[in-house]
């Protein structure tokens, strides 16, 4: 067989050779890149096209927000700012006793703690995803002009709101704005004045690009407002009090929000001082939040509120009463946060992880305002809130009494939303005040958590490490 | 690759070179050939050395902490530890770099923890109906000791010596003060520690690999059916001055070698 096919080749060789003369005419006539190229495959989409359709940018947005709400610092998870800020302030108690979080409450982190290290991670995983939306909008010949402003508007402001966190949490940090890894990987560290323009140049930026209106239901994208509400804290914290308090207002006199007299209404999905929040993985789910600080019985799972801090509460609070909740097994009692009152699915969400809300901004203007000398304004944002809380109001003339007052309420509204409590006491400027007698192992410099080690290790300019690490 | 990039590693290639040398020496000898005793003993040993002959720009890459040029790529970087302070009773360890404070920059001591050389004598002798083979492996290499990652409070074995640690100001110890974990001096000086030359100690090894004795049973009919009785042994006997578990197999989570003992016959027919 193989020999009579071998002279069928020779004899048809001429011919061959024919044909092939024929053949290659043809290709050179026709594009050669239709043969060559390989179609995209249907179900995998490059980086580029990703930016062409409006429905595929926001399912980049949406994955972020989604990386936001399940892990890093603003996840409602044990691993998340809420629980770990709380642990290593005066919130929260631990009862893991795992050698992770054992050393956050005892305020004896050392550089290579893999919360240390899961934080920072995490943190710029997200940055760098908000980066490659910024930069796949910009160079984007699809997208409308409107699309381009909002998408490229809330990556903004997560860029911002990110680093914004790690700034509290790791004191000088590298403010990362592009995705080129040979940039990144060599990044040296900003001084906090400069990480703070950074994220309120960015957030001036986003609440120009940002809609007026939300752009989705349930507040779980952000709108110029939400934008605004970062930049009146991040002002606050900066010290530009006039900039804080016109911030504020704008929030505060947006139609979009009201006031809510009903705590218990306060963290539910529609709730009407919910300025952004993030929504949960499910329609059934409900928060990160409830499901790692309530518990049923004792002793605690995670961690439970601090005593000192349940009976730090004024007499009469009455967010003691609907924001906290008594466990009793045998002959303990343990107290766990009762914002979210929802620990598992129900049929519908009811319940979503709010990041930023009405009642900062009146804090914030608050304590602008008494800053500022303007006592009035500030007691009256600031009795809105105790007034709330079912407590009398405050008619004090001392802009010292104040001011204590603002941060003694921002304690008792914000406790266990992300960290608020520290960065309030480290601000002040009364962490050791506080701290040192409420933690045994608390050091001024703890004020800061170290940088990672392998981080260090990776890239050397991030040298040196923070003090007392 | 450092997390400010968005991602913890990046897979390139690198415009390094490695070289690898190594011998290997093996001899085999005929010690009694009689009829009826037989001793050959096979010996053999191996030396690989790996070296970093050049990593452009190694200072400011993300490996500078890692690798050294002239060194091996399986070097670690370690402190150098000064034992127990008997002031404060904390690990003490040496500021290499003289900034005035310990920092992963004195991580400057380097250990190769590849073995140095490692090899195994086989004898197999022969008596009559007898058969015995025995296999001795040696290895000649440093490995950490044991560590147990937990500097105090959490319900971890922790090293022998633990049990007398620094008590009081002047107490001579090998291991610090107890901590529950609340001292944060102390929680990151064990941390320190841990990566301090201290913690590297000989790991050489030579082990009784495989024991065989077997019988042939002398069966009387002419036929062709042969029997054999045999007993077999692995890692029967080790002699290592390493505490910290098997020296061969350090890897906690896993099984290590097991002491095998089998036996059992062959029928052919």
């Amino acid at each position: 067989m193989k020999n009579l096919q071998f002279i069928t080749v020779l004899k048809n060789r001429v011919q061959g050779y024919r044909i092939l003369l024929v053949l290659m005419v043809i290709l050179s006539l026709s594009s050669c890149s239709e043969f060559v190229e390989v179609p995209l495959p249907n179900s995998q989409l490059t980086g580029t096209t990703v930016f062409e359709s409006e429905l595929t940018a926001n399912a980049a947005m949406a994955q972020i927000y989604a990386q936001l709400r399940d892990g890093g610092i603003l996840s409602g998870l044990p691993t998340g700012a809420s629980v770990r800020m709380g642990l290593y302030a005066d919130e929260l108690q631990d009862y893991t006793n795992s050698t992770i979080s054992l050393p956050i409450y005892n305020n004896a982190l050392t550089a290579d703690n893999a919360t240390v290290a899961s934080l920072w991670t995490s943190s710029y995983s997200q940055i760098y995803n908000a980066n490659s939306v910024i930069q796949g909008v910009e160079n984007s010949t699809g997208l409308p002009i409107a699309v381009k402003n909002r998408v490229s508007g809330e990556a903004l402001f997560v860029r911002a709101l990110v680093h914004f966190y790690l700034l509290q949490i790791y004191g000088s940090i590298p403010y990362i704005t592009g995705t080129n890894y040979e940039i990144n990987r060599k990044v040296t560290r900003n001084s906090p004045d400069e990480v703070y323009l950074a994220i309120a140049k960015d957030l001036e930026n986003a609440s120009t690009r940002l809609p007026e209106n939300y752009s989705s239901s349930d507040r779980a994208k952000p709108n110029k407002m939400t934008a605004k509400a970062l930049l009146a804290r991040v002002y606050l914290y900066m010290n530009k009090n006039t900039e804080a308090a016109n911030e504020a207002t704008a929030v505060i006199n947006s139609p979009l929000y009201a006031w809510e007299t009903d705590l218990n209404k306060i963290f539910l999905r529609n709730g009407r001082t919910t300025i952004w929040q993030l929504a949960s993985a499910t329609a059934v789910r409900n928060t990160n939040e409830g499901t790692t600080f309530i518990f049923v019985s004792g002793p605690p799972p995670v961690c439970a509120l601090r005593t000192d801090f349940i009976n730090a509460f004024e007499t009469g609070d009455q967010r003691k009463v609907n924001w906290t909740k008594a466990v009793t097994t045998g002959l303990n009692t343990w107290y766990h946060p009762n914002k979210y009152k929802l620990r598992t699915a129900t049929t519908s969400s009811q319940e979503y992880s709010i990041v930023l809300r009405l009642a900062e901004q009146y804090l914030i203007r608050a304590e602008a305002r008494a800053k500022q000398g303007d006592l009035a304004g500030a007691k009256e944002d600031l009795n809105k809130i105790r007034t709330t809380a079912g407590l009398p109001i405050i008619t004090s003339t001392s802009a010292t009494e104040i001011l204590f007052e603002i941060q003694k309420q921002r304690r008792f509204e914000f406790f266990t939303e992300h960290g608020h409590r520290f960065f309030d006491l480290k601000r002040s400027g009364t962490a050791d005040a506080f701290l040192s007698i409420s933690k045994l192992g608390w050091n001024s410099t703890d004020v800061v958590w170290p940088i990672p080690e392998l981080e260090l290790n990776a890239n050397p300019n991030l040298l040196p490490q923070n003090t007392g690490y | 690759m450092p997390a400010t990039t968005g991602f913890l590693s990046l897979n390139a290639n690198l415009d390094a070179t490695v070289e690898n040398s190594g011998f290997e020496f093996s001899i085999r000898t005929l010690n009694i050939d009689s009829n009826s005793f037989k001793w050959s003993t096979n010996f053999n040993v191996a030396v690989a050395k790996n070296k970093l002959l050049s990593f452009p720009n190694l200072s400011g890459s993300t490996f500078a902490n890692r690798y050294v040029i002239g060194q091996s790529i399986d070097i670690v970087k370690l402190y150098q530890s000064k034992g127990v302070n008997p002031q404060t009773g904390l690990y003490d360890f040496v500021d290499l770099n003289g900034d005035g404070s310990i920092t992963a920059a004195d991580k400057q001591i380097v250990k190769d923890l590849s073995p140095k050389y490692f090899g195994g004598i086989q004898n197999q002798l022969d008596y009559k109906n007898w058969q015995l083979d025995f296999l001795l492996q040696f290895v000649k290499r440093e490995n950490y000791d044991y560590i147990s990652n937990v500097p105090g409070g959490g319900q971890v074995n922790q090293i022998n010596n633990s049990g007398d640690a620094w008590q009081q100001i002047g107490d001579q110890s090998g291991s610090q003060l107890h901590t529950t974990g609340l001292n944060g001096s102390a929680v990151s000086a064990y941390y320190r520690f841990i990566e301090s030359d201290a913690i590297i100690t000989d790991g050489s090894f030579i082990r009784l690999k495989n024991v065989s004795l077997s019988y042939d049973i002398p069966l009387q009919s002419a036929s062709n059916v042969k029997c054999k009785l045999f007993i077999q042994g692995q890692n029967l006997l080790t002699f290592t001055s390493y505490k910290a578990g098997d020296p061969e197999f350090k890897f906690s989570g896993f099984l290590p070698p097991l002491k095998v003992i089998s036996g059992g016959m062959t029928l052919n027919f």
